[in-house]
Order: structure tokens, then C-alpha cells, then sequence
């Protein structure tokens, strides 16, 4: 992962144009730079090789004219017929005529004279004054100074190589010396004389010297061999070049230039700088023709760009300036830019934490930002109604679902042990379980023991599920508990239901119902079936359908019949009764979980304890419709036959058995009272043998109520039988294990405190044939034979 | 199921006669109990339970039978017992540990006795 940059996108825009206007000034700067460079340096090379030529012609002018009037003067000594005073006044004449020449002499040659010292006036200017001094005197010797004597030499005329003229002109000069020749009798050349013209040295110094180049250019004038006539540093005059040069690292380089120069060659070069080797210079050189000199100029390049970088610098700081001047302005315009950017950015982090009413920040321009603003502000806005409208939403969802709780609790509610229950009772077990699909639902279970050995059941399940099947649940639940206290039977029930439901049934709801009635005395059973279909029976091996003939499902058909069905449970006998959601259940390749699994799971579970079953078969919908939503309401309700009347079951011929249940409270006994009244009238029995049933009735429920150590809810149950013996009681109680005939104390003395219990159970000794006990199935059983008469 | 109980004194409440009437069971015995203990005072020197109108009697009842008398024999009174129907003399029978009372099979027994016992009481002889 790269580091994104923390730079803002000031900083960023200040960054991106310095950095594009820097390089496009530089560039620019740089190529007017070179350019000017390239421009100047052509400028300086033409004006330093113009000024070498200029004050060549000037040095030409000067030399020149020098050479041309000695020439001159020379053609007039050798054609000269008169007087040696008349030669010396032509010489005076020449010489104060041409300005030019410091000191001029007609030296005649010892054998052209009388004069034995010889003749040579010699006239000259120190100081801009003519004056005259005779070279001819012993001290001088003018017929063996170079001048002379390179002149006969040579027989040529030509320039000296400067000297100082000891004796003379007194100065530093150079002469122009010409030999004048005259035929002899033999008509033979002889020198006649040499005429000179002298040139100051200081005085063409001055004029070379006059060539100036900027602060530290300088002309250099050489003579023919090399030695320096001119420099603006005197010290160095007379000075060599090859001296000059000597200690030059590139002396190779000047040995070629010395070369170029003293032929008469004109050229400019750049060259490390004599006077320092650090600096570059422009050299420009030519030579006066008419002497052979050297005259060259250098001229250090640094100075001749000077103005040019003084120029560069002066405009790099302008740019720098302006440079600045305009990040500046750039950071000003960015950071007033983005500025709104940047609280944008602290009010959307606010936004998120949930404060909807921060401030925005105020963006007066229409631009890209401006309107950045305006739709921030406007999803901001947006944002707070639909929080607050989410807000209502929620309240309103919540209540809803608060609303379906407490219906859910409501419903759950009116089914016994709300939604799922198991009830052990000596006879019989039930279990039975509701869970709907929604948090309401339109299956119901209910179930009552009515004349104290009739079970009745119910299990039936609302089309549609949701509300409006609860709403219908609920109605025939009441609708139901309402009918059953009319004693109807069955079919006369359904039917009075039917008829109920279709009243002011718009919506055309129904519901389908099984209803049965089990004798838990006989197992005997009585069952119709409203569009329900047919529980599913557990017995011994075998899982079977109940066989059944129904009749239309509640609140469609008006005066449905609903016919009777009759069966005979068998002890051990298991019901199973549910609702399609058992069997409808899907799982997620959208199959039914069906009535072949059903059969399976029970088939499997058959031993085992109902609430097991139940649960088991819950749990095997659960797997099988995993990862898919409860498409249905689901209630399974289980009822096993499991009468346990050992005793009297014992009795094969015994008749008129008859089961009550009893809730375990002494209040009890007046109605167990009416039901001994009711069976010894019914059975036509003597009163004295009513007499005895109550008694044995009274003490032996009384002492199980009051010592077993059951609960009021819990349910004692007596079955009375009639055989040839006689009477058969037998009470069950769910209490602890107690024999009262074994474990009952003593009939009491008269003077003892009298035991109930112990009083009671003599009475049952005294007045029956035969007591049994025995403890089954976590109940006690007592029996007892009473004769009739 | 019900019992039905009334009381009334004689000779300078001396005597009282209990009257019970009905079902004297698990239920209704403590109704017994509670009466006798109205009744019951240290001056009464006899009391008679009139079983007249009986019909059942279960052990409980028995206990409250026996807890009159054991009351009364504490305070030097006696218990008598009159017109017990035979299903209720039975259950006395059964337990064979009558309690010490007199027993009166009709009205004119009982009126007997209780006219001696009043003849005493005026002289002030024991009885």
C-alpha cells in the first residue's frame, strides 16, 4: 500500500504551477541566456577585431607615414647635389614638417664627406621641441650604431627592433633606417649615406594604449622579434613573449598563435586569460604589414558578459519575485477555494456522527465549489428528514412489533399451557405444541376432561396464517370453549360451530378441525373430523392413519354434516394429531418434508415417551427445513391411552365401569358424594352399600390429599365397577408412594389422639371383602371390594 | 351434604343439647367442633348430642364425637349420645373404642335421663 500524500490541495496546486512556472522561466531565461551570450560574444569579437584593425590604421598612418617621408627625404639625399648645410636644412625642413617622426638624420658615410668625424645632423622633439644635435662627434660614433650598420648591411631599408638612443634622440624608439646608394667612378653601387626617421616608443604606446576595452581590456603591441613595445602594465615592456607565455599551460596553443601572429596572419581566439589562467578571454591579434608587429587585444570574456549575467541576475530575481508574488496569489485563491472544502469536510464528519444541524460553511460564488455547498446543504437537509422519517418508521415499527408481541402472548395464552404442555395423568398423557409461522398464527390445539373420565381434544388449523387467521383462531377457540359447555355431542358441536362461523364470514375464512372424545375409562373413542385430515395412530408396531369420514371444513357450508366416527384404543395407544404445517413444511430445494417422513420419524419414535415424540418431531422439521423461512403454523398434539386401572382391568367381567377426576382438595368430597348417590341410584344400590362406598370413598381420598404431598392442580381419578363379588373402587393418586394398609398406624385406644388416617383405614378394612395396593406408573392404586348388600 | 347444628340449654344451662343434623364428615366436622366449643362452658354438667336427623359419619366426625367428650370429661360434665340411626351406630361399632358416653336409642330414654339428671341437679346431689 502507497502512503497517500497529506499535502493539502493548496499546498498541492502551490507545489504543481511553482514548480511549472519555475522550469518555464528557467528554460526561457536560460535560452535567452545562450542566445544573448552567442550575440554579445559575436558583438565583442567584431568590435575587438574592429579596434585592432582601427588603431593598425592608425599605427599604419603613423609608421607609415614615417617610412614614406624618410623614403622620401632618402630619394632626395641620393639625387642631392648641394651643400651638407643645404642637405642638414632639408633634413630640419622634414623633420619639423612631419609630426610624426620624433628624430630623423641624413648620416652620411665617412668616405661621402670631407668631414672626417663624419656627418650626421640629427633633429628630434623631446618634449614637442625641435632640436638639433650633431651625431657625428667622437662619443656617438653613428657609422657603428646598429642602425647604420644594419642598413649598409642589409642594403634594404627597414625598421630597427626598438633600442634606447644613448646619445641621441635619448628615448626609446625604433628607426626607420634607408641605405642611399650612389654609383662610383667605376660606376659601381657605394653607400653614400642612411637616412633615418625615428618613431617614439612612448608615443606609439600612447596611441596603442588608447584602444580600450572595457575595464580590463588591453592591446598588446610586439615588434618584429617578439619584444613587447606596448603594454598597459610597463613592466612588462621590452618583455619577450615568449616569456609572456611561458608559464602558460597551454603554451603549445600559444606557440601556434605566436606563430600565426608574427606572419602577419589576423584571427581572434578564445584563450584561457594570460594575466589568469582561471578566467577566459577573447584574443584578437592582426600585424601593422609595413613592420611585421604583432598588435594584439584581450579581453576577459567575464567582463564581456558581464552585463549580460548582471541582465540574468536581475531578471532571474524579477522572476523570482514574480514567481513568489504569484504562489502567493495562488495559495490566496486555493486556500479561498478550498477553504469551504476543508469545513465541508469537518461538517460531513460531524454529519456522520449524527449532528444533522451543523452549520455549513457560507460559499457566496456560483462555482463548482459554491455548488458543492448548495448540494451538500440540500443532502444534508435530505438526510435529516430521512432520519427523522426513519425515526417514525422505527417508533412505528417497533410499536408493531410490540404490538404483535403482546398479540403473540395473548394468543399463546389461549392455549393451554400456552403454546406447549404435557400433562401426565394415570390414564392418559398429553403433549401438544404450537409454534406459528408468524408472531400470530391461525392453529389452535385445546383440550378438557369433562365428566371426569371424557377426554376431549381439539386440533385445528385457520386457512391463511397471520392476523386475520388469528383473529379467526381466536374466535373459534371461544366460539369452541362456548360450545362445549352446551354438552353437545360431536356432531351436533361441529355443526352448531360451522353455523356460527359462516355467520358474518365476508372474508370466507374457514378452519379445519378434528374433535374427539376418548373414554378414559373404556378407551372408547368418538371423533368427526371438519376438513381435517386423519390423525395418525401409534399402535404396538404399526404407524396408521385413523380411518375417517369428514365433513366440510368450519364456516363455508351452511348446516354441514358432520358424521361420527367411533374407534377403540387399545391400551398404549398413541394418537398423533397435526397440522399440515407438520407435513407442508419445505426445506430449501422446495420439497415437502410429507407424510412418508412422518410416518418414518414415528415409526422410529414409537417407544418412547409422547413428549419425546413431539419433541423429536419438531426437531426432525426443524433439520429438515433448515435455512428456510416456517411457511406454515405447525401444531402437533400427542394423546396416549394409557388407562391403569390394574386392578379393575383384572376383572374380566366386570361391568359398568365408571372413571371420575378429582382435583386434590378435601372440598372435593361433596362431589365425590353426588357421584357415589348418582352411580348406587343408577346401579341400584343398597343405601347401605352407598353408606360404605362414601365412607371408604371419604377416607381413603381424604388421606391422599392430605398426605400424599401432591399439589391442588394435580388430579386423583376413582373407578367404580360392578362384578358378581360385588363393588370395585379403585383410587389412583399421582402421590408419594404410601401403602395405607401396610403403613397405616394402628386403630386407636380410647383415651389416644385419633389419627385420622389410622382411624380411616380401619373403617375400609372393617367394611370391604378385599383391599389391594400396588405402585404403578409413579401412581398408587387401591382397591377395594365392597359387597353389595 | 351438609350439617345442620342447633343448640339450646336447660335447667339453669346446666345442660345443653346439641342437635346435629346431615353429613358429619371431613368436611363439616370442624363445624362440630366449633359449635361445641361455643356451647361448652364451665357450668354445663351435661351435654347431649341429639343424632336425630344423622345421616353419615365418617372418622372425622368420630374425632369430634370424641373431643366432646374428652372436653367435658376434663370439667367433670358427662356426654350423651341419643337416636343414632343403625348406619351410624355401625361406624361407632367399627372402631370398638366407644367413647364413655351415655347412649339414648330414643327421645323418651333421653328425656328420661335428662329429667333425673335435672332432679339431681336441683338438690344438688352428684350425678
Amino acid at each position: 500500500m502507497t502512503k497517500r500524500s497529506s499535502l493539502t490541495l493548496s499546498q498541492r496546486l502551490m507545489i504543481f504551477i511553482g514548480i511549472a512556472v519555475i522550469a518555464v522561466t528557467s528554460l526561457s531565461t536560460a535560452w535567452n541566456y545562450q542566445n544573448s551570450r552567442e550575440h554579445i560574444r559575436e558583438e565583442a569579437r567584431l568590435r575587438a577585431a574592429d579596434t585592432v584593425n582601427k588603431t593598425l590604421n592608425q599605427l599604419i598612418v603613423m609608421v607609415g607615414g614615417v617610412q614614406k617621408s624618410t623614403n622620401f627625404l632618402a630619394s632626395v639625399v641620393q639625387n642631392f647635389t648641394g651643400t651638407e648645410k643645404e642637405l642638414q636644412n632639408l633634413l630640419k625642413n622634414t623633420i619639423s614638417t612631419n609630426k610624426n617622426i620624433y628624430g630623423g638624420t641624413i648620416a652620411l658615410a665617412i668616405k661621402s664627406t670631407e668631414n672626417e668625424k663624419g656627418f650626421a645632423p640629427y633633429y628630434f622633439r623631446p618634449e614637442g621641441k625641435l632640436q638639433y644635435v650633431d651625431l657625428a662627434d667622437e662619443r656617438y660614433h653613428y657609422y657603428q650604431q646598429d642602425w647604420f650598420t644594419k642598413a649598409v648591411e642589409s642594403m634594404q631599408p627597414a625598421w630597427s627592433e626598438p633600442y634606447f638612443d644613448d646619445g641621441g634622440g635619448n628615448i626609446r624608439m625604433i628607426t626607420y633606417a634607408v641605405p642611399v646608394y650612389r654609383l662610383n667612378a667605376d660606376n659601381k653601387k657605394t653607400i653614400y649615406a642612411v637616412v633615418t626617421g625615428d618613431v617614439s616608443l612612448h608615443r606609439i604606446h600612447k596611441l596603442v594604449q588608447t584602444i580600450q576595452l572595457g575595464d580590463s581590456g588591453y592591446a598588446m603591441l610586439f615588434s618584429k622579434k617578439g619584444l613587447l613595445l606596448s603594454h598597459p602594465n610597463k613592466s612588462l615592456k621590452m618583455t619577450n613573449f615568449l616569456d609572456l607565455v611561458n608559464q602558460q599551460d597551454n603554451k603549445q596553443q600559444w606557440m601556434a598563435i605566436k606563430k600565426a601572429m608574427f606572419s602577419g596572419k589576423r584571427d581572434k581566439r578564445d584563450l584561457p586569460c594570460l594575466e589568469n589562467k582561471n578566467q577566459h578571454c577573447f584574443f584578437a591579434y592582426g600585424s601593422l604589414d609595413i613592420t611585421g608587429w604583432p598588435l594584439a587585444v584581450s579581453f576577459p570574456e567575464k567582463e564581456m558578459f558581464a552585463e549580460l549575467d548582471q541582465y540574468t541576475t536581475r531578471f532571474s530575481i524579477v522572476s523570482a519575485a514574480v514567481i513568489l508574488f504569484l504562489l502567493i496569489i495562488i495559495g490566496m485563491i486555493t486556500s479561498r477555494l478550498t477553504q469551504p472544502l476543508s469545513s465541508l469536510s469537518k461538517a460531513s464528519y460531524l454529519i456522520g456522527q449524527g449532528d444533522f444541524d451543523v452549520a455549513l460553511p457560507y460559499a457566496k460564488q456560483q462555482d463548482e465549489v459554491g455548488k458543492l455547498v448548495s448540494a451538500f446543504k440540500k443532502m444534508q437537509a435530505a438526510l435529516k428528514d430521512y432520519i427523522d422519517q426513519l425515526e417514525v418508521e422505527t417508533a412505528r415499527t417497533s410499536r408493531l412489533e410490540g404490538e404483535l408481541s403482546a398479540a403473540h402472548q395473548i394468543q399463546m395464552s389461549m392455549l393451554p399451557g400456552n403454546g406447549e404442555i404435557y400433562e401426565n395423568h394415570p390414564n392418559h398423557q398429553l403433549w401438544a405444541k404450537l409454534i406459528p409461522a408468524k408472531s400470530v398464527g391461525g392453529d389452535l390445539y385445546q383440550f378438557s376432561i369433562e365428566d371426569n373420565n371424557k377426554l376431549i381434544f381439539v386440533v385445528a388449523d385457520v386457512s391463511d396464517k397471520g392476523v386475520a387467521a388469528a383473529l379467526f383462531m381466536a374466535r373459534t377457540t371461544s366460539l369452541f370453549k362456548q360450545q362445549l359447555h352446551a354438552k353437545l355431542s360431536a356432531d351436533q358441536l361441529l355443526f352448531s360451530m360451522n353455523n356460527e362461523l359462516i355467520e358474518g364470514n365476508d372474508a370466507c375464512m374457514f378452519v379445519t378441525l378434528f374433535y374427539a372424545e376418548l373414554n378414559l375409562a373404556t378407551g372408547a373413542m368418538v371423533y368427526v373430523s371438519a376438513g381435517h385430515h386423519s390423525p395418525l395412530l401409534i399402535r404396538g408396531e404399526n404407524v396408521i392413519a385413523l380411518p375417517q369420514e369428514g365433513g366440510p371444513a368450519l364456516g363455508l357450508l351452511d348446516d354441514g354434516e358432520y358424521p361420527l366416527n367411533h374407534a377403540q384404543l387399545e391400551a398404549d395407544d398413541k394418537l398423533f394429531i397435526y397440522t399440515d404445517g407438520v407435513d407442508e413444511a419445505f426445506n430449501t430445494q422446495h420439497e415437502q418434508f410429507g407424510l412418508t417422513r412422518l410416518t418414518a420419524l414415528l415409526q422410529q419414535q414409537k417407544n418412547e415417551a409422547i413428549d419425546v415424540i413431539g419433541k423429536q418431531c419438531f426437531t426432525g422439521i426443524d433439520n429438515f427445513a433448515i435455512n428456510t423461512e416456517q411457511s406454515d403454523d405447525i401444531t402437533v398434539m400427542l394423546v396416549h391411552f394409557n388407562p391403569s386401572f390394574n386392578f379393575l382391568m383384572d376383572h374380566k367381567n366386570i361391568q359398568h365401569t365408571q372413571s371420575y377426576a378429582l382435583s386434590c382438595d378435601v372440598k372435593q368430597l361433596d362431589t365425590v358424594f353426588s357421584h357415589l348417590n348418582e352411580f348406587a341410584s343408577k346401579h341400584q344400590l343398597s343405601d347401605a352399600c352407598l353408606q360404605n362406598m362414601k365412607l371408604i370413598g371419604e377416607e381413603i381420598l381424604v388421606n391422599a390429599i392430605s398426605y400424599s404431598g401432591m399439589q391442588t392442580i394435580q388430579t386423583l381419578y376413582f373407578v367404580l365397577g360392578l362384578d358378581q363379588q360385588g363393588l370395585l373402587m379403585e383410587f389412583i393418586d399421582p402421590g408419594k408412594a404410601y401403602n395405607p394398609l401396610t403403613d397405616a398406624p394402628a386403630p386407636p385406644d380410647e383415651d389416644d389422639e385419633i389419627q385420622i388416617g389410622g382411624l380411616g383405614i380401619h373403617f375400609v378394612k372393617s367394611l370391604s371383602l378385599e383391599q389391594k395396593y400396588q405402585y404403578k406408573g409413579q401412581c398408587n392404586h387401591l382397591c377395594v371390594l365392597l359387597p353389595l348388600n | 351434604m351438609s350439617l345442620q347444628l342447633t343448640a339450646l340449654y336447660e335447667e339453669n344451662d346446666a345442660i345443653a343439647i346439641i342437635r346435629i343434623g346431615g353429613s358429619l364428615d371431613t368436611n363439616t366436622a370442624a363445624e362440630l367442633d366449633a359449635k361445641a366449643a361455643a356451647v361448652i362452658n364451665p357450668d354445663i354438667k351435661m351435654l347431649m348430642l341429639d343424632m336425630k336427623e344423622l345421616d353419615y359419619i365418617s372418622s372425622a366426625g368420630i374425632r369430634s364425637v370424641f373431643k366432646i367428650v374428652k372436653a367435658m370429661k376434663a370439667q367433670g360434665g358427662k356426654v350423651g349420645a341419643s337416636n343414632r340411626k343403625p348406619e351410624i351406630v355401625k361406624v361407632f361399632e367399627i372402631i370398638k373404642a366407644l367413647p364413655d358416653m351415655q347412649i339414648f336409642t330414643n327421645d323418651d330414654e333421653m328425656d328420661d335421663y335428662l329429667s333425673a339428671v335435672q332432679e339431681k341437679i336441683r338438690n344438688g346431689d352428684d350425678f
